[in-house]
């Protein structure tokens, strides 16, 4: 488990994965690690290069605060923070995050369930965890990821109060008939390029 | 970490071993045979959910713990700078509750101390007298099925029952 381009030994050649492994995009949002799917990842965008009248295959989103939209502490960005592309062509989003650390490839077996003390539809929502470092990521599901509810409409939210405030913070949407400034994550295979990689 | 009183002198075949500890600054015991340890608290990780109290999860070396905010059950704060870690055991696995620093203290309790409670506070099965103070005696297993607060009470329309305590998904 590496990021990519960071340890010579275990660097990744660009789409490949060892057979039993499966590649995250690996992002901080709030006090969270979160690891997206890579094959439902599609591309970043930095905040400050602007998110309204983007386009992104042509789909309109809007963009999500990660951290904010499930009512957890922290989020809102800094100067590191972007904006990261997911899901497939009839379903996509754009999720504002503090910070991208770049791809680790995880064996199938290191992903652990999450706890059975989580009983709600978290368990939908989430795949598991992994250790990462000497910490831990949260494994967003990619079905669900994909899945038309995810962000978009109030199944995923947790509640209206202060406690569990989650009401999305809906920026600019990244729609069609805009610019071509979005970023490929998967083009890029050249660690010092990765605009997204550990700093 | 545990400090051991003399308590009450019982005949051991009556009497009740509980830790103390504290929260937000109330005392409150628990059986010491659903207690794992007690270590210093260490980062937790926020893990969006809409099980009752239970967001976020540590690591303790590679071990995964949940844990349950006894805190916010009871609305109150955690104090002290360095608060500590109390494992609960639980037929689903471990789980972690982050407690006041004081250091938590092992007391034998006479059965004739020991009041079991119906019910009259969530998560308390009974109520015991030590040092002259009366204590809740909190239930970790019915922690667990804490309802969610009726402020967040609705929300998605397909929600399961939560803290029903059984594992799915």
């Amino acid at each position: 488990m590496s990021l990519r381009g960071r340890d010579p030994s275990t660097a990744l050649r660009a789409g490949g994965t060892s057979p039993g492994a499966r590649r995250y995009l690996i992002v901080t949002a709030g006090q969270t690690t979160w690891a997206f799917p890579a094959e439902v990842t599609r591309g970043m965008v930095r905040p400050d290069e602007g998110t309204a009248g983007r386009v992104f295959s042509g789909v309109s989103c809007p963009v999500v605060d990660l951290a904010q939209h499930f009512g957890l502490a922290g989020g809102g960005g800094g100067s590191e923070s972007s904006v990261i592309l997911c899901g497939e062509d009839h379903s996509q989003h754009a999720l504002k995050v503090d910070r991208v650390l770049g791809f680790t490839d995880l064996e199938r077996k290191d992903l652990r369930p999450l706890p059975p003390h989580f009983t709600g539809p978290e368990r939908g929502w989430f795949s598991g965890l992994f250790l990462f470092k000497d910490a831990l990521a949260l494994a967003v599901d990619a079905r669900w990821l994909v899945s038309h509810e995810a962000f978009l409409g109030p199944r995923a939210r947790l509640g209206t109060d202060a406690t569990h405030s989650a009401t999305p913070e809906l920026m600019g949407p990244v729609s069609a008939g805009g610019g071509g400034d979005i970023k490929p994550i998967e083009e890029a295979d050249d660690a010092e390029e990765v605009p997204w990689q550990e700093r | 970490m545990l400090r051991k009183s003399p308590g009450r002198s019982a005949d051991v075949e009556k009497a009740l071993m509980v830790l103390v500890f504290s929260v937000g600054g109330r005392r409150m015991a628990v059986k010491a045979e659903e207690v794992g340890g007690v270590w210093p608290w260490t980062q937790a990780m926020p893990v969006p959910s809409a099980t009752a109290f239970v967001g976020a999860v540590l690591r303790r070396g590679g071990d995964v713990l949940p844990v349950f905010d006894l805190a916010g059950r009871l609305n109150l704060q955690v104090q002290g700078q360095a608060p500590l870690c109390l494992i609960g055991k639980h037929r689903l696995g471990p789980f972690a509750i982050r407690i006041d620093a004081q250091i938590p203290t092992l007391v034998t309790v006479g059965r004739d101390a020991y009041r079991a409670d119906g019910g009259s506070e969530p998560g308390v099965e009974a109520h015991c007298m030590i040092d002259a103070e009366e204590l809740a005696v909190m239930s970790l297993a019915t922690l667990l099925r804490s309802p969610r607060p009726p402020s967040t009470a609705t929300g998605p329309g397909d929600r399961d029952e939560f803290g029903s305590g059984e594992p799915h998904g």
